[in-house]
């Protein structure tokens, strides 16, 4: 039933996370919203998402901690990170190890839209 | 026997002496002062002197003259090196201010006293003497000088040569001011010389005689003249004369009730009458606005600090540094106080200071907003895609309105992001090598709808020799190009915007946008590209902005090593021209 692939959206704005899981579920993935960085740990170390949706500005640990934590463990090497972030440049690091970075404000239908893009390139 | 002659030498002498008293109590007011300490301890030296002195004339017997002799030497051998000492410091030299080595300078002195007082044993003072008596006088007289007197003779000339020559040299470099004080100390020096060389050349005008002490007495006197008439030890001419005067700032030497002692030509000009000579004045009455800055500084022995003060209705500012001279006992007598003016730094710092306040404010804002702005156009975008369920017709083209404003709302919020990193300086090209040509394409068709909504036509022109690649940061081409066309169709209302790309001269690629708008006001025409400026403020248009879209241009066609310009007539339209140099980094795959 729930064939759905798992994606992470780690994003402390209550609000923000709820248009994202809206987007994302648009999409056929199966979204579970992450307040924090020490929470996002956790729950990255028992799950293996096919897409993780990642603010940079967190509580606890830094989005940009978070992305090297999924860097560097095999297990995730499939999963695709989309940064978001209200910073209009990014650094070398994120630029190379981000999949896709979106820069905030980010609206319902363009998310949408690139999730889309995404499912489709992940496959069943 | 004494007679009409002994009495008056006795006279005179006697009155020397106590007329060194006399000095020595009125400087002693002036302690603290350069030149004090020497100048009493030759009073005294003068004044012991010229009172044995007497008690030798005075006394008949050959055993007391003798001894009274002896006691002479108390005195004399004071005067050479408290005149050395007196000249140095009062003219500056503050090297021999050291109490060692004015101890050093002691130490022929005090053999000689000890020389004198033991000379019945050694005979290295004077070797041979009788008593002289004439008809009118009898003197102890010196046959011949031990080998000790001629090494005290050399050391006190040495010294007197010396002091004298100090005294010449400072008051070559002298200010006027200070003229007549000198004048009085050289004439005082000059009779002591005077009366010795008679003395000693036998010339003397009562023989056997000498008249030193009494030479040296009126030197005392020209002196104390030089203390009252000439203010000897309140006007001290303490400067160096040529570091000081030349120094760029306010140089002011004040006395502990604030009176002028010295200034610099930099400090004259401060004066509120500059023809009328401050010393000796409080400074307070020579320039008006020190009250302003006396509260600050009363009481102060050092300091260094910043005051603003008005100054013929300017703000102006200051640092004062504030250095005591010289002191009596706890208190300071004088101070040096230098004025830097630092008004030019201090208004640049303040401009700097407002101008990151308003770079960080913008970023913080900028960044601030951004979440928010998600959140409305994320839940407007939901609501019109029917994420809470269908919309009627009036509550979709609400929903837009949202949207349309949020996303216009989205683009002032990146022009102020972009303003203070241009700002700041942290603004970073990103350099590609990426085909024109779509990238202009892309941009045609982003504006067609637009253009037609309003009856305008838009026309892109690509000259053949316009490569098919270019190395530059694309997005912020497109920024630039977009922004230029938006404005062209903003000021539109008919007509066309004419979009031409063409090399021109010196090897550059020419992005050209002209349009048949409103134009631009001659006078608002050097004000355009000024950040938060509005092109045409008459137009009234109804997506307005904060008016940084040219600043902006300006900024990144510079920061991207080219150029942009413009001519424009008030109702003929506007065109922009922006150059970027084709550097060898072009691919030109034609």
């Amino acid at each position: 039933m729930n064939k759905s692939p798992l994606a992470l959206i780690i994003e402390d704005d209550g609000i923000i996370a709820e248009i994202f899981s809206f987007a994302i579920k648009e999409a056929d993935f199966n979204p579970i919203v992450i307040r924090d960085g020490i929470q996002a740990m956790k729950t990255l170390s028992a799950e293996i998402p096919a897409l993780v949706l990642l603010d940079l500005h967190l509580p606890g640990i830094s989005g940009i901690n978070v992305l090297r934590e999924i860097r560097s463990d095999p297990r995730l090497a499939d999963t695709r990170v989309l940064i978001v972030s209200a910073d209009t440049t990014q650094s070398e690091f994120l630029r190379i190890q981000a999949d896709h970075i979106m820069i905030k404000p980010i609206g319902f239908n363009a998310l949408r839209e690139l999730a889309l893009q995404i499912r489709a390139e992940i496959g069943d | 026997m004494p007679n009409w002659q002994t009495g008056l030498i006795v006279s005179l002498l006697l009155i020397s002496s106590a007329i060194s008293v006399v000095l020595i109590s009125l400087v002693a007011r002036k302690k603290g002062a350069p030149g004090v300490l020497p100048f009493k301890l030759m009073a005294a030296g003068i004044g012991v002197w010229a009172l044995f002195y007497a008690f030798e004339i005075a006394s008949p017997a050959m055993q007391a003259k003798y001894i009274w002799s002896q006691f002479q030497y108390i005195g004399i051998s004071l005067v050479p090196v408290g005149w050395f000492l007196f000249a140095q410091s009062y003219s500056g030299n503050s090297q021999w201010m050291d109490w060692k080595k004015s101890a050093v300078l002691m130490i022929v002195p005090g053999i000689t006293i000890l020389i004198a007082f033991t000379n019945s044993s050694h005979g290295l003072l004077w070797a041979d003497y009788s008593l002289e008596t004439s008809a009118s006088l009898s003197v102890f007289l010196v046959e011949r000088y031990g080998i000790w007197w001629w090494i005290f003779f050399a050391y006190s000339y040495g010294l007197l040569f010396a002091g004298t020559l100090r005294i010449l040299q400072a008051m070559r470099n002298q200010a006027s001011a200070f003229k007549g004080q000198f004048e009085l100390i050289l004439a005082s020096v000059m009779l002591p010389w005077l009366s010795n060389v008679t003395y000693l050349g036998g010339i003397s005008l009562i023989p056997h005689v000498d008249l030193s002490p009494i030479a040296f007495t009126l030197s005392a006197i020209l002196l104390g003249v030089a203390i009252f008439r000439f203010q000897l030890f309140d006007l001290v001419p303490v400067m160096n004369p040529t570091v000081i005067r030349r120094l760029d700032a306010a140089a002011f030497v004040l006395d502990a009730k604030n009176r002028i002692l010295d200034l610099n030509d930099r400090a004259a000009i401060l004066l509120d009458d500059p023809n009328v000579s401050p010393e000796g004045k409080k400074i307070e009455t020579e320039i008006s606005w020190w009250k302003e800055i006396m509260p600050k500084i009363e009481g102060r022995d050092e300091a260094n600090q910043d005051v603003s003060l008005t100054h013929n209705g300017f703000r102006r500012y200051y640092n004062i540094q504030i250095t005591p001279i010289w002191s009596v006992g706890r208190n300071t007598a004088a101070r040096l106080v230098i004025l830097h003016d630092i008004t030019g730094d201090k208004l640049a710092d303040e401009a700097m200071a407002l101008a990151q306040v308003k770079t960080e404010f913008l970023a913080k804002v900028g960044h601030e907003l951004r979440s928010p702005l998600t959140s409305i156009l994320g839940i407007a975008e939901m609501l019109d895609y029917g994420v809470y369920g269908p919309l009627s017709e009036e509550q979709t083209k609400a929903v837009r309105m949202i949207s349309d404003s949020t996303q216009h709302m989205t683009r002032m919020v990146n022009d102020l992001l972009q303003q203070s990193k241009l700002e700041r300086g942290t603004f970073r090209l990103d350099v590609t090598e990426f085909p024109v040509r779509d990238l202009l394409n892309r941009i045609l068709e982003h504006y067609r709808p637009m253009v037609k909504l309003k009856g305008l036509t838009l026309k892109l022109d690509v000259e053949p020799d316009v490569p098919e690649k270019i190395r530059c940061d694309s997005l912020r081409l497109y920024q630039i190009l977009v922004n230029l066309t938006d404005n062209a169709i903003k000021y539109t209302m008919k007509g066309s915007i004419h979009i031409r790309v063409f090399r021109s001269d010196n090897n550059k690629i020419t992005f050209q946008i002209a349009d048949t708008g409103v134009g631009i006001p001659k006078d608002v025409q050097r004000l355009i590209f000024n950040p938060f400026q509005q092109v045409s403020p008459e137009v009234q248009y109804r997506e307005s902005g904060f008016g940084l879209g040219l600043s902006i241009v300006k900024q990144l066609v510079a920061l991207m090593g080219g150029e942009v310009d413009f001519e424009s007539e008030v109702g003929k339209g506007s065109t922009f021209t922006v150059n970027f140099p084709l550097t060898m980094d072009v691919e030109n795959t034609e």
